[in-house]
């Protein structure tokens, strides 16, 4: 009894021509709507124009060290890209991950040339995971990854 | 309890957001080998003829 | 070879063999790794406490794909060989995937809240895993609308071919699109970006979580086996 008669060869040619087909149709949608489907644009994108002028958009970036400044519930900070910054301000409550040199998304609209009013800020987590005080064994391990 | 490390027992905070998440895990998984040991009879009709 | 594991009279004593294996790597892992993570595993510097949540979030997304991609292998199978144990592990597999997909969408919300600061958004890893979830769905809604179980064996593997090509895209939607969800902290270049002393119980439960599906799987399997022989 072999494993790969005809009719086993026809069957498994056409799921293959299917699964290629299917594979191509799908990258060639994602491509089309890859726009779409980033959740948020960088400052240097907004600085060159890219984002949506007319309606809310998302930016995403680090909190520029020593940019925050709290001013009650009002809160002004700078998102930055390492390339350009955007400054924001921001009026609510921050989340507690929340910081200086830290991952955030901000979501609201440019209200003039160089300044972002958020309605909406989220914290981005940097995928690292760590105790607040680590041996020198795991200091060494984290520094090398 | 105040032995426990990290405040176990403490339901604010940060915490509060963990237990519901095992309790979650552990139910949904739990059902699924009730499921498996007990299956309902429906599951025995249309056999492989 | 292959064919012979296929049969249903070899699989079920071997599956019966094989369970008890799997449950007792379910439980012990389970029960340490729960211990370990919950107890001695140290306080995360930036998240405190929540990031615990990840001992059940991560090894369950893991599972949620990890069925999904076995579905596929076996719906291959049905559809070129017409395998009757490829037929009972497609009709016995969605449950759990949408189980395990179910867990990852509400544990990841529960961390999403204090973390983020949402239980939710529309970004591409989000919404890609919520997509997996209406698949299982589609696949489950098959079993129960066709009562022949070949041709629900059938039709299930097709939808599962069509929806295979979901899996790549949760894997890799936080490298190809900005998402809020952050990176892959394990399969990274340069190694995890976890401390070791966290790192242990996560592989430790995603053991556990694997096993605890080949135990209800090959259960399931026997459970139709001995139905269809009766």
């Amino acid at each position: 009894m072999s494993l790969l008669t005809r009719k086993h060869k026809r069957r498994g040619a056409f799921l293959a021509v299917i699964l290629i087909a299917l594979s191509a149709a799908t990258f060639l949608m994602l491509r089309a709507f890859s726009e779409n489907l980033l959740f948020y644009f960088l400052p240097s994108q907004v600085k060159e124009g890219k984002a949506p002028a007319r309606h809310d958009f998302r930016m995403g970036g680090l909190v520029l060290q020593g940019s925050v400044k709290k001013d009650g519930l009002t809160v002004h900070f700078t998102v930055t890209d390492l390339h350009d910054s955007v400054p924001v301000v921001y009026t609510g409550i921050l989340p507690d991950l929340f910081h200086e040199g830290r991952g955030v998304i901000v979501e609201g609209r440019m209200s003039g040339p160089d300044l972002f009013k958020a309605d909406q800020v989220l914290a981005k987590h940097d995928a690292k995971y760590q105790p607040p005080e680590m041996t020198p064994e795991m200091k060494k391990y984290m520094q090398a990854h | 309890m105040t032995g426990f490390p990290h405040g176990f027992w403490r339901m604010g905070g940060f915490w509060m957001y963990v237990w519901p998440s095992y309790a979650l895990t552990i139910i949904v998984m739990g059902l699924n080998i009730l499921a498996a040991y007990w299956p309902k009879n429906d599951d025995a009709d249309g056999d492989d003829a | 070879m292959l064919r012979k594991f296929a049969a249903p009279k070899i699989f079920y004593p071997l599956a019966g063999k094989l369970m008890p294996w799997f449950f007792w790597t379910f439980a012990v892992l389970g029960a340490v790794g729960l211990y370990w993570g919950l107890m001695l595993a140290p306080v995360d510097a930036v998240q405190g406490q929540a990031y615990r949540i990840m001992y059940v979030h991560v090894p369950s997304a893991w599972m949620s794909m990890m069925i999904y991609t076995s579905m596929a292998v076996s719906a291959a199978a049905v559809l070129v060989w017409r395998t009757k144990v490829a037929e009972y592990w497609l009709l016995c597999s969605p449950g759990l995937g949408a189980s395990f997909t179910f867990i990852t969408l509400v544990t990841g919300s529960l961390w999403g809240k204090p973390m983020w600061g949402t239980y939710w958004v529309w970004d591409a890893r989000l919404t890609s895993e919520l997509v997996l979830l209406f698949i299982y769905f589609a696949i489950l809604a098959m079993k129960g609308a066709i009562p022949d179980r070949r041709k629900a064996a059938r039709v299930m593997a097709m939808i599962t071919v069509v929806g295979f090509v979901n899996i790549p895209i949760i894997k890799f939607s936080v490298d190809w699109w900005t998402t809020l969800h952050q990176g892959d902290s394990i399969f990274r270049k340069g190694g995890p970006s976890i401390a070791p002393s966290m790192l242990v119980p996560l592989f430790m439960m995603a053991l556990s979580f694997s096993s605890y599906y080949f135990w209800l799987v090959l259960k399931h399997i026997r459970t139709l086996i001995e139905r269809s022989a009766a």
